[in-house]
């Protein structure tokens, strides 16, 4: 991974740390009492914002080894870029999840949760349809003698857009409970368009 | 964006990309399906790549080409096709040809 662009992730988990020592410190200070910071009707919640910027570090270094091949080369520049966008929009995802835990988690703010739901469906909407639209342009990771693995990619990457865009339109049109319906739909698909992908893969 | 343009506005290029959506191919197999000359059909292969829109492979002395569009660039070029841009341009140039 470029140096550079390690630097901008490692960012995010800056400010996911600051976010997690933040809170954990607000509330210590408010009640003067280590303990109370994991006491709560929601022990889970300090748990989870320790855990995210770990979550975030993990990722990096697991991002950083599958840039490289095998012979240990970098990866073709469509594939890198692919990586790089998808690992920009989940840490932004995450970082903004974790935002939002630590403001309940605190009290102080109470936003609105379905409002955040729809938020995060919406960005996330958008980010696969353009993670969607350059699919198609990965190469593929050995010979394609049939072209079986660039027709899997096509369809694929038409289903991530349209998906993506359906997403979006859900999050601003439907109500909540349709709305976890559509999201457990994309996920299903997604599960299935791997699974074809992986088996395109494979084929002589 | 204007090399993607100029790429899908011949329909020599987008016939190549239709032909590549079936599988990849090498330069030879491509050239069986078009009367032009081989120098021509390079010169195509070479905007096509500049484009982005499709990728080469070579090994020893043979060229194999496939697809590398996006969706929007698939979705330009379906609009490109549907259109028929540069069409009137290339039976001009047949004209011209047949002439001298």
């Amino acid at each position: 991974m470029n140096p550079r662009f390690k630097l901008f992730l490692a960012t995010f988990i800056a400010v996911s740390l600051a976010i997690t020592v933040g809170a954990l410190a607000w509330r210590w200070r408010e009640t003067g009492d280590v303990a109370a910071i994991f006491a709560g009707p929601k022990p889970v919640r300090p748990v989870l914002l320790l855990a995210m910027p770990l979550l975030m570090w993990a990722l990096l270094i697991f991002a950083d080894h599958s840039m490289v091949d095998e012979k240990r080369e970098y990866l073709p520049r469509e594939r890198l870029w692919f990586i790089n966008f998808t690992l920009v929009t989940h840490f932004l995802l995450l970082v903004a999840g974790q935002a939002w835990m630590a403001a309940t988690y605190l009290g102080s703010a109470r936003p609105d949760p379905e409002f955040f739901i729809r938020l995060m469906v919406a960005f996330m909407g958008l980010g696969m349809a353009v993670r969607g639209n350059f699919f198609a342009k990965l190469p593929p990771p050995g010979k394609d003698r049939t072209g079986a693995f660039t027709r899997t990619s096509r369809q694929t990457a038409v289903t991530l857009v349209l998906m993506g865009l359906a997403l979006t339109a859900c999050a601003v049109s439907l109500p909540m409970k349709a709305l976890l319906v559509a999201l457990g739909g994309a996920f299903a698909i997604l599960l299935i368009l791997t699974r074809a992908q992986r088996r395109a893969r494979v084929q002589p | 964006m204007s090399i993607i343009f100029k790429a899908l506005s011949d329909p020599t290029r987008r016939r190549v990309l239709q032909l590549l959506r079936e599988r990849p191919m090498t330069a030879g197999q491509l050239a069986d399906h078009f009367e032009s000359s081989k120098a021509t059909l390079s010169a195509h292969f070479a905007v096509l790549r500049e484009a982005d829109l499709i990728a080469a492979d070579k090994h020893g002395t043979t060229i194999t080409y496939s697809l590398r569009l996006s969706v929007l660039e698939d979705a330009l070029l379906a609009f490109a096709e549907t259109v028929g841009l540069g069409m009137a341009r290339a039976v001009d140039d047949a004209r011209g040809g047949a002439k001298t």
